[in-house]
């Protein structure tokens, strides 16, 4: 394993286009906290804590319509229960004796993306995740204070077309490794059907909820029907 | 609502979520060894990616034609290349593109 050091440059250099994208997803989050009165200190504070893009919304609608403080602690439950999945699988990514401080400092970076990245390690440091989370951090935070700001001020199809950062670093993540192992395909292409589905016709379940329901029962299925070969599932991780 | 709310109310959402992700990092400690666990885990970040590209992708950028192009963008890269932030930004000129020709 490489020096710490390294491994920290290393997640801050690959989070890049992390950065690019929460600056642009935030920037809409930064407009709804102006909507409700938040100072853009205040705002700047939330996504700095926080990081979690669909929690914030979620918090920042409740707070709009007076809810209770049970509601806000159910409501990050539901969104951001899909992290406990992906911590999960990190923690089986570090070495056995990775110290508790080390795990509590990486903890709080774990989003989508981050560990989107993070997973493509097959031996995980922890730094590279807090490199990560370094890089889009500021990017989360500036978007969201510039939201509050300019308000909607700024040109909407920059805006738009800067969301699509995101969803382009995702189909890299999926298919880049899928043309090595062409199990994936199927795998991938029935999620993505079945999460549709899923929208379209049960949109009672959020989108946390549908995180959760799918990977817990995909993940199952494709290991009972395509268990991995005993030496090979390290090595290609997302 | 007061500024104490507001602050009371973000460190709230704060601790939830940190604990949630702290939380596995903290016991999950011993190398896994079950295949059909190991296989899980395998495929587990891939279902999750699936799960939050498809179908929001298409409503990224507001306009489902600009967005496919960013999507068909992205896809094409991945298979020629193993570089997402290329995939990544490149999507985003795809998408500018797009736009220019869509209205």
């Amino acid at each position: 394993m490489r020096s710490d050091r390294k491994e920290f440059l290393r997640g801050f250099r690959d989070a890049f286009p992390v950065f690019v994208s929460y600056f642009a997803v935030s920037i809409a989050l930064g407009i709804t906290a102006r909507n409700i009165g938040f100072s853009p200190v205040a705002a700047g504070f939330m996504s700095l804590v926080n990081l979690t893009s669909a929690g914030q919304a979620a918090g920042l609608r409740i707070m709009a319509e007076q809810g209770t403080r049970i509601e806000i602690v159910l409501s990050q439950v539901a969104i951001n229960l899909r992290y406990m999945l992906m911590s999960a699988v990190l923690a089986t990514r570090l070495t056995e004796n990775t110290g508790t401080g080390k795990r509590m400092l990486m903890g709080f970076g774990i989003t989508d993306e981050i560990f989107g990245l993070s997973a493509k390690n097959e031996a995980l440091n922890p730094f590279y995740t807090v490199g990560c989370f370094c890089m889009a951090t500021p990017g989360w935070v500036a978007g969201t204070v510039l939201g509050v700001v300019m308000g909607n001020l700024l040109p909407v199809k920059i805006v738009e077309a800067l969301s699509m950062a995101l969803y382009g670093m995702f189909i890299s993540l999926v298919f880049s490794p899928a043309k090595k192992n062409y199990i994936l395909f199927p795998v991938i292409l029935f999620t993505m059907l079945s999460s549709y589905l899923l929208e379209t016709f049960v949109p009672v379940v959020s989108f946390g909820m549908r995180v959760i329901f799918l990977t817990l029962g995909i993940s199952a299925l494709a290991a009972v029907i395509f268990p991995v070969k005993a030496e090979k599932e390290d090595g290609e991780g997302v | 609502m007061s500024d104490f709310d507001i602050y009371a109310d973000i460190l709230l959402m704060a601790t939830v979520t940190y604990l949630i992700r702290v939380i596995p990092l903290l016991f999950i400690k011993k190398p896994i060894t079950n295949r059909f666990i190991k296989s899980f885990l395998y495929y587990a970040p891939y279902v999750t990616l699936s799960v939050m590209l498809f179908p929001g992708v298409l409503y990224a950028t507001g306009n489902t034609f600009t967005a496919v192009c960013g999507a068909a963008f992205a896809f094409i890269c991945s298979f020629m290349s193993d570089n997402y932030a290329l995939a990544s930004l490149g999507s985003i000129v795809a998408v500018f593109l797009a736009q220019l020709i869509s209205r």
